[in-house]
């Protein structure tokens, strides 16, 4: 299983990122964390580039993308050009795809958390991580690892919403897949 | 006919807010006097409209349904918990930019890799993606009164299209026991997951599904006009048909005509 920190590659030293200049540009403030994060890592490009993974604290929004392997613009770009006011009033910056989008947020008691949504209502953007590192750890590629039991997987899937024969399909999916 | 059966009392227990903007709406338009008539639950239901939606200097807009009269009148006649549910849905309705609490307007957008987009949003301030559904459209959408507005429904929906493409359950592992990819023609799909690729002119594109406001359609678009976290540009913003049928209000809305 590969887990979101084993995605990152470390930054050569010789490299400096320019972060004043990018900031003025699209008049964002980039937040502590997610500096040093920048600073300290890149994508590895080989183990992310096409690939869908799973955010597992987080999964209703579905497959999580990694789209921005060629540094922090496109995220700021993409804040800028939404056309969801909620995302360009709170400055939040788009790092990882799925149904809703995870973001760090910029502003005040939000820099550096990680928000998303669980439904597509307004004012619903959520702090599921503290800051990028732990978004990072809870990223999977394999979901059927998140369970050890047969019931802690029943329950998970019923987190998701899924009961009746949905439910009997997946946890025998599951089984197969542990071998039991 | 306004003045019938105590209605003038109610109105006049309103707060200052509430007159001013019913007086400036039947000012507008004139036909909602005579629509509302002596009917003092159309009056009740405009009033609970005109409480919510964006808020400027700490008083919300309203929301422009409240000028709808069939609407009201469907609204009117729902329970009270339902009434709540459904002004809460329409107060955090999503909208593009600048239209919070609009209907019936057209937005157009540049999208990466898509080009010029134009959506049309509806009656009740839902866009109206029917054109962006591959075609044709019978392969692709699910109908179905039991949806539940979870990821459940793109389970269901996805094996609905794959059993289309020739793939039935029980889907082929590879030797470490997870599924693998399906590809057949423009269409690929790895078991499990919620999106789904079709190839579109020789590119292969991620496609979203989207809960149609009806509560009972589901279909697919091109991720990039569905989701508002797409790189580069988003789409366009909207609220989805999986809160209203996780707050049991389906067939509010009218379904979806693909032409």
């Amino acid at each position: 299983m590969i887990n979101g920190l084993d995605l990152l590659k470390s930054r050569s030293l010789k490299e400096k990122l320019d972060f004043s200049a990018i900031e003025e540009s699209y008049t964002v403030l980039i937040p502590p964390i997610l500096k040093v994060f920048l600073n300290s890592f890149e994508w590895d490009k080989i183990l992310v580039d096409g690939k869908e993974f799973h955010y597992y604290p987080e999964l209703s929004g579905g497959e999580v993308t990694f789209p921005f392997t060629d540094g922090i613009e496109g995220s700021l770009k993409s804040t800028v050009n939404s056309s969801d006011e909620e995302i360009i009033n709170r400055k939040l910056i788009l790092i990882a795809t799925n149904r809703y989008g995870f973001y760090v947020g910029t502003l005040d008691e939000e820099r550096d958390k990680i928000l998303t949504k669980t439904k597509s209502t307004e004012g619903s953007f959520k702090v599921v991580a503290d800051n990028i590192f732990e978004f990072l750890r809870g990223i999977t590629d394999n979901l059927s690892d998140v369970a050890d039991t047969e019931e802690e997987f029943r329950q998970f899937m019923l987190s998701l919403g899924y009961e009746d024969d949905d439910l009997e399909d997946e946890i025998d999916d599951w089984k197969n897949y542990r071998g039991i | 006919m306004l003045f019938e059966d105590g209605m003038f009392m109610r109105i006049l227990d309103w707060d200052a807010v509430a007159k001013t903007k019913f007086l400036d709406d039947i000012l507008e338009n004139k036909n909602l006097l005579v629509s509302f008539g002596g009917n003092r639950s159309l009056v009740d239901s405009w009033n609970d409209l005109a409480k919510i939606g964006k808020k400027v200097d700490g008083v919300p807009q309203g929301h422009a349904l409240r000028a709808d009269t069939d609407f009201l009148e469907r609204y009117s006649k729902l329970d009270p918990t339902k009434k709540v549910k459904l002004r809460d849905y329409l107060d955090k309705q999503k909208a593009f930019s600048g239209r919070k609490g609009q209907v019936n307007y057209v937005e157009s957008k540049y999208i990466d890799g898509v080009g010029d987009v134009t959506i049309r949003y509806d009656q009740y301030g839902f866009p109206d993606f029917t054109d962006y559904c591959p075609r044709p459209t019978n392969k692709y959408i699910l109908y179905a009164d039991d949806l539940k507005g979870t990821s459940a429904d793109f389970r269901r929906a996805n094996q609905k299209l794959a059993k289309e493409y020739g793939f039935e359950k029980p889907y082929p592992k590879g030797s470490d026991n997870k599924y693998l990819e399906l590809e057949s023609g423009d269409f690929r799909w790895t078991p499990g997951n919620q999106n789904f690729y079709k190839k579109v002119n020789g590119e292969w594109i991620k496609h979203t599904w989207h809960h149609h406001q009806d509560g009972k359609t589901i279909f697919p678009l091109d991720s990039r006009i569905h989701n508002t976290s797409e790189p580069g540009s988003s789409g366009f913003p909207h609220s989805g048909g999986d809160a209203l049928i996780k707050e049991d209000l389906k067939e509010i809305f009218e379904s979806p005509i693909f032409n």
